[in-house]
């Protein structure tokens, strides 16, 4: 395609330095001969006027023809050489109107515009050969990817025989030593009853002393100084039953119906709101949901702090679906690691590491061996199962799981599914995500990624160019072609020659 | 960048855990559920809204016959030459009342009513109207008196003055035209003390949680004014209604009376009596061989009732305080009658004519990249267009002139971007103002006491868009002085001077005030209430805003100026000589495209033309066809803006594909095509106060089944445009005026006019539109990329021939920018032809000093319509010898394969000078 311009515009060359018409396409040249003093419009209602009439700079011809080099036409077309860069066909409104639209400011009259094709095309010569060298490299890349992909596929495939007996085997194993844990612990447990019951005794005895001096004070604070987690639950859930309450019965404050009347206007709760105001409800209100999460998938309880190692992480696991995360309600005095129950814990702890490793297995043949996914020519998207990618705009986050979901956040606190893994377009271009959260009145919201060529992935540009349809634009190096970069080979090589022409063609001019 | 599961850290695996987020989205679509569902059940909530019955003003004088009570002392009558004064007496109350009439030079009387003594009711300050025209009287002359009446004539103007009781006749050239309490419904509630026993409603009254103190109690006035034998009146904008104004005591929503109260009214409804953003109290009543005009110029709360017998149309006007001051408009047609009341309430000013190209916006372009992407997006598809809008998401947390420097952050490099290609941009600056110390605005506002005043005297605080605002008192000329000053280059960071403004939510909008807007015992300055002077504060807002701007221009260019271009949405008798306004809030429906017309028609017959509705429709989301529709119909609104809601799906002109891109750009180059007439038609405007578009009776009008046409309309007294406004339209019935020559404005075939409308084909590609025979009209016809763009290019005329093969025409053209036009630096010709003879002759007005300006631009074409056709064809003799042989072609090269024209190509005549060209048969 470049190639065909760029050998246009060689023959054009020649060409044009016969033909002194403004604006002539040199495809269209011929029809500019001027012989027997007409000239016919070229397509469209068949008309013939005198020659001199061309470029008049008043419209004669339907189609425009008449008139190439001035805006005399409301369909014309301006061709611009641009010598030493690409040509370009502008709309005849654009001519002598005081922009400069043509590199080489042919559109306007002369001195008007300052001629910048060489610099264009320098810069632009000087990014073929960048484009050139980073296309290499991505082929390599493609090619580890279609060989990580097929190592991942071996594996579950070796895997995927076996894998029930091995979890049940696993999970026997865990239960044992989970048994173990607990017996030591019943232990540990009872001993540290003991030592907690006499404590207990001379602290309360104490505190009855002290209780009588700080009761009044207390009070007149107001505040409780909940000192353990409970009390300031029961504050909490408190506070939400007022809140509850007096959103049906009370009356609205001015704030309050101020914040409605703004909402009619962008069905949005926050429209009017001071920042970050609902954002804290929201935080509040569910910060419950993180002792709800559930066991069901391999919610391990363990026994450590949140800062030593709260998740286990596998290779290439990177799904979030899975989450390990140390529950605090457990916390107690840590046991000695090398005591009989810290070394159960450990081969507890290892054992259910395992487990998840195997359950996480499953998972993968699940989804990657056993469901009829396309993962493109060779597998090649294989190689990014389990990733996510993220695009970070200015007050959205969009993020993409492959073969998975994607979804749009702001900030910590709201996330939004603006579509389920829905498939490739057919020249593997192209992602979509359907089916995503409802969106009031459109419908459920979906995301549409245009995959690129790129040295790696990088998730950009995420938008939502109409209301609940989100885009976002996606490199990797597996949709790299050869042929791209022959194609880009091959620009450069003409670019070359041409180069050379355009020098030798304005020394001739020169002289 | 990939979220690289390895590597993160447990604490944000723990905050992005799946269920976590599952629940937090659903608790978070829980919320929007809960508070979308019933805001959406109904649009315009019509309870949230007052009705006259639950407005104790209104209900209390609504049919109530207490003009009776109402009686002229006759040894009050006095006559000093121009005007007489009485007093009546209110017998129920033993009350005295001032009467006062005068006659004016400018074709008006003057109906004054007032307590007296005086007890200081609230007047409208002199300001809103135009200085000066108090002073050009006429005298009255005393034709009889006797025991009961004194009549009196001034001109052709006859005033009968009843004294048992007081009414008013007035009647034009013999022609009853107005009378006043001839139904005694006229009532005037005097200043009282509190009595024990007052009606509820005196003193004190609720609405929806809000309580009006209102220490002045009852003060409201009624006024009965009847138009005798006619049928038709028009007029007291805002709504969305029919053009020729419906009975109100009909079936609902029409038993309720229009009301004229500014408001921010969401989701209006396409049909309804109901009052929106802006109010004109002027009404025009239209009869063949009359048309008389009224302006009560009051600034209170007003419900008007119309109600239609067989012998007249009868009115009643209830405003909730100040005084009687009613214009009565006796000039006879509407184009004296508009005429007149400009003289009182200014015309328009002249635009920019860069405002006149067409503005792409939307709620909101998000940021820089966005406003290029749209920029080149007009150029890349060959669609002009002049100014990029940007809504109120471009500032810092609605703290208006201010920039959000993450979305923004190169303000001046962007504009100049835009403008380096001759293209403008607005940015939407609004009355509330966010109550944050460390907003210069409002610090500056709150230290200086320039804001709005509750019933106790501290800072009205109310809540808008960025929450807890204050709103200026823009009534107080220091504050709009003040305000003016925050637009200069060095105070508005980020500006420019190709930067322009928007006002919007003027009315003014306090979302949670009662109705969306102010308390009515708030307090402006001079210790005014805000119930007696609500109207006014969106006119006031726009005029300090607009004085911004032409400080600004002062500034910029201290020889000539800048005139301000600054879009408003509420209005007030005034308003036209700020700004424009818009329609508001409409929506993406057919019937709102529908009720757009009549809108702006009534606009145009109260003063104020220069108004558009947003294309496309505000709310919702138009399909291919609405659009392509609104965009034909919407070439010919006087102001031409697209516009969309924040949640709406994009749809800049080229997203409903090619063939909807292609027809938007035909139509929007069709606007540019007709600048030249359009601007011209300003001129007409800024001179004497005439509309741009035009109900067909004003220009037919003695053609009685013309009165209520509001399904075409006229471009100036040269076009006819048929809106189509209804989907999948394949023919539509037009009605051609008899008496005139019409000719299809594409094809350029001379249609015949029929008594009754015809049968129309139409494609998608464009709506009937026609010239009139009779008149000349001029064109550019090279679609540029801007207004800008196009001032070097030539003319083309077209001539359409009447009956007589005759017309005429006129072409203005000035600097587009500047006020140097109003030192004569413009040129106004008229064309005429006349027994073949096409004369350029220079325009010379009275009031207006004459055009030195001369222009090297030149006429291209000259398109005859209607020429008789000769067998061998014309030749045109420019100048008495040089001679041209005329051409058989089309009209336009839209439509190429019509050639029903007869063109004069290249006669290479220069505007600017005086010339014939004679056309010969050969």
């Amino acid at each position: 395609m470049q190639a065909l311009f760029l050998l246009t515009l060689l023959a054009s060359l020649v060409l044009a330095h016969g033909n002194s018409l403004r604006g002539v396409n040199p495809d269209l040249a011929s029809h500019y001969s001027g012989h027997g003093g007409t000239f016919t419009c070229i397509s469209g209602i068949p008309k013939t006027i005198p020659f001199a009439r061309v470029n008049d700079d008043y419209c004669d011809c339907p189609d425009g023809s008449d008139e190439p080099g001035t805006s005399a036409c409301h369909n014309g077309r301006f061709y611009c050489r641009n010598l030493g860069h690409e040509p370009r066909l502008l709309a005849s409104a654009f001519v002598d109107d005081g922009v400069c639209d043509c590199c080489d400011g042919a559109d306007e009259t002369k001195g008007k515009c300052q001629n910048t094709c060489l610099q264009a095309a320098a810069v632009r010569k000087e990014a073929l050969r960048g484009k050139i060298q980073l296309h290499e490299h991505m082929l390599k890349t493609k090619n580890d990817y279609v060989e990580r992909a097929r190592a991942f596929k071996e594996e579950l495939q070796l895997k995927a025989p076996t894998i029930e007996e091995d979890i049940a085997r696993q999970q026997a194993e865990v239960q044992n030593l989970n048994a173990e844990v607990t017996r030591l612990e019943e232990e540990e447990a009872a001993r540290q009853a003991e030592i907690a019951a006499a404590n207990q005794a001379a602290e309360e005895a104490r505190r009855a002393e002290e209780a009588q001096q700080t009761a009044v004070q207390a009070e007149e604070s107001g505040s409780g100084q909940g000192e353990d987690a409970e009390s300031a639950n029961t504050v909490d859930s408190h506070a939400e039953e007022v809140r509850g309450e007096s959103q049906g019965e009370r009356e609205e404050t001015p704030e309050e119906r101020g914040r409605r009347i703004a909402s009619q206007w962008t069905n949005d709760p926050e429209a009017a709101a001071v920042e970050g105001q609902t954002e804290e409800h929201l935080n509040a209100d569910d910060s419950g949901g993180d002792d709800d999460d559930g066991d069901e998938e391999g919610h391990y309880d363990g026994t450590m702090d949140d800062d030593t190692e709260g998740h286990f992480d596998y290779p290439d696991a990177g799904a979030e679906h899975t989450e390990y995360h140390a529950e605090g309600h457990h916390r107690q005095q840590r046991p000695d690691p090398s005591s009989p129950l810290g070394l159960a814990r450990t081969a507890a702890f290892t054992a259910a590491r395992q487990l998840q490793q195997l359950q996480k297995d499953r998972e993968n043949i699940g989804t990657f061996l056993n469901r009829p996914i396309d993962f493109g020519p060779d597998d090649i998207f294989l190689a990014l199962a389990n990733k996510c990618f993220s695009s970070y705009q200015t007050r959205w986050t969009y993020e993409v799981c492959m073969f998975d979901k994607a979804v749009q956040k702001e900030g910590h606190s709201n996330s939004v599914t603006v579509g389920r893994w829905y498939g490739f377009s057919e020249d593997y271009k192209v992602m979509y995500f359907s089916g995503g959260d409802e969106c009031w009145n459109v419908g459920p919201r979906s995301m549409t990624v245009y995959l690129s060529c790129g040295l790696d992935e990088r998730l950009s540009d995420g938008e939502e160019p109409s209301t609940c349809a989100y885009s976002a634009k996606m490199t990797t190096p597996a949709v790299c072609t050869q042929a791209e970069l022959e194609e880009l080979q091959q620009q450069m090589v003409n670019l070359e020659a041409f180069e050379n022409e355009v020098r030798a063609q304005i020394m001739k001019d020169e002289l | 960048s990939a979220t690289d599961y390895k590597s993160a850290s447990p604490n944000l695996i723990l905050l992005l855990g799946f269920t976590e987020r599952a629940m937090r989205a659903a608790i978070a679509s829980l919320l929007l559920v809960v508070l979308a569902i019933p805001q959406h059940a109904a649009a315009f909530k019509e309870n949230e809204f007052k009705k006259c019955a639950q407005t104790s003003f209104c209900s209390r004088n609504r049919n109530v016959h207490q003009g009776a009570n109402f009686d002229v002392v006759p040894a009050s009558i006095v006559l000093n030459t121009a005007t007489i004064t009485g007093t009546l007496l209110n017998k129920a109350f033993g009350k005295h009342l001032q009467l006062t009439v005068t006659s004016h030079a400018d074709g008006f009387v003057r109906v004054l009513v007032d307590e007296s003594p005086s007890v200081g009711r609230y007047q409208v300050p002199s300001d809103v109207l135009v200085s000066g025209w108090e002073n050009k009287k006429q005298g009255f002359k005393e034709e009889s008196r006797t025991s009961a009446a004194i009549t009196l004539s001034t001109g052709e103007t006859k005033v009968v003055l009843h004294f048992q009781p007081f009414s008013l006749a007035i009647s034009v050239k013999g022609v009853a035209a107005l009378q006043i309490n001839s139904r005694n419904l006229f009532n005037f509630e005097h200043r009282r003390q509190k009595q024990e026993d007052d009606p509820a409603g005196y003193w004190e009254e609720s609405w929806m949680g809000h309580t009006d103190s209102k220490p002045k109690g009852p003060e409201a006035i009624s006024l009965d004014l009847v138009f005798p034998s006619f049928q038709h009146v028009y007029g007291i904008p805002e709504r969305a209604t029919s053009l020729s104004l419906r009975s109100t005591n009909g079936a609902a929503p029409y038993g309720e009376p229009y009301r004229l109260y500014n408001l921010d009214v969401f989701e209006y409804l396409d049909d309804h009596p109901f009052g929106l953003y802006g109010s004109i109290p002027v009404m025009l009543a239209h009869k063949k061989g009359l048309t008389v005009g009224v302006f009560w110029l009051n600034a209170a709360e007003m419900f008007v009732d119309v109600v239609k017998t067989r012998s007249e149309v009868g009115t009643q006007w209830i405003a909730e305080s100040g005084i009687v001051d009613l214009f009565v408009f006796t000039g006879g047609s509407a184009p004296a009658v508009l005429s007149s009341y400009a003289r009182v309430a200014g015309t328009t000013a002249l635009p920019q004519l860069f405002s006149l190209g067409y503005h792409q916006c939307r709620w909101n372009y998000k940021d820089e990249a966005d406003v290029k992407m749209v920029d080149s997006g007009f150029d890349s598809h060959e669609i002009p267009y002049d100014v990029l809008w940007l809504d109120i998401e471009h500032t810092n947390g609605k703290r208006y002139l201010t920039w959000d420097s993450s979305l923004f952050p190169r303000p001046v490099e962007m504009q100049e971007d835009l403008a380096s290609r001759g293209r403008q941009m607005v940015t939407i600056v609004d009355p509330h103002v966010k109550r944050d110390s460390s907003y210069y605005i409002f610090s500056e506002a709150e230290t200086a006491g320039h804001f709005v005043k509750n019933k106790h005297g501290s800072d009205f605080d109310g809540w808008c868009w960025p929450g807890s605002s204050s709103y200026l008192d823009v009534t107080s000329p220091v504050v709009r002085d003040w305000w003016a000053q925050q637009f200069t280059l060095d105070k508005y960071k980020g500006s420019t001077k190709h930067l322009y403004i928007w006002n919007d939510m003027n009315e003014p909008s306090v979302f949670n005030g009662p109705e969306i807007t102010m308390q009515k015992d708030n307090l402006h300055y001079g210790n005014v209430e805000h119930r007696d002077n609500h109207n006014l504060f969106g006119i006031y807002y726009h005029m300090g805003t607009a004085e911004g701007l032409k400080l600004r221009g002062s500034q910029v260019d201290p020889e000539n100026g800048d005139r301000p271009f600054v879009l408003s949405r509420a209005f007030f008798s005034g308003t036209q000589r700020v700004g424009p306004i818009w329609t508001g809030d409409n929506a993406a429906q057919w019937s709102h495209l529908k009720v757009s017309v009549p809108m702006l028609l009534t606009l145009g017959l109260t003063g104020l033309p220069y108004s558009g509705a947003d294309v496309g429709g505000f709310f919702g989301n138009p399909d291919a066809e609405l659009m392509t529709r609104w965009y034909q119909v919407g070439i010919y609104y006087p102001f031409f803006r697209g516009h969309a809601h924040l949640e709406t799906q994009r749809r800049e002109p080229w997203l409903f594909g090619e063939d909807t891109t292609a027809r938007i750009r035909t139509a929007v180059r069709g606007r540019y095509t007709l600048l030249p007439y359009i601007y011209t038609l300003f001129r007409f405007a800024n001179t004497s106060g005439l509309p741009i578009l035009r109900p067909l009776w004003y220009e037919f009008p003695d053609n009685e089944d013309l009165f209520a046409v509001e399904e075409e309309f006229m471009v100036g007294s040269a076009m006819l445009v048929k809106p189509i406004v209804a989907p999948g339209v394949s023919s539509v019935d037009v009605t051609l005026p008899a008496g005139a020559r019409w000719y299809d404005a594409l094809s350029g075939a001379m249609v015949p006019p029929k008594t009754r409308s015809q049968r129309v084909q139409v494609t998608m590609d464009a709506i009937p539109v026609y010239y009139r025979g009779g008149n000349i009209v001029p064109l550019r016809e090279r679609p540029r990329r801007s207004s800008v763009a196009q001032a070097a290019d030539p003319y083309t005329l077209v001539v359409a021939l009447d009956d007589k093969g005759e017309a005429s025409g006129s072409l203005y053209v000035d600097d587009g920018r500047s006020f140097a036009f109003q030192q004569g630096q413009y040129l106004h010709r008229d064309f005429t032809f006349k027994s073949l003879k096409l004369t350029s002759t220079v325009r010379l007005e009275s009031g207006v000093p004459n055009g030195t300006l001369t222009v090297p631009t030149t006429i291209e074409r000259v398109v005859f319509l209607g020429l008789p056709s000769s067998k061998r064809g014309y030749k045109a003799l420019i100048g008495g010898k040089h001679a041209v042989q005329l051409e058989t072609g089309p009209l336009t090269m839209l439509a190429p394969q019509h050639e029903n024209a007869v063109v004069l190509r290249k006669p290479g005549l220069q505007v600017s000078y005086d010339w014939q060209v004679e056309i010969v048969a050969l």
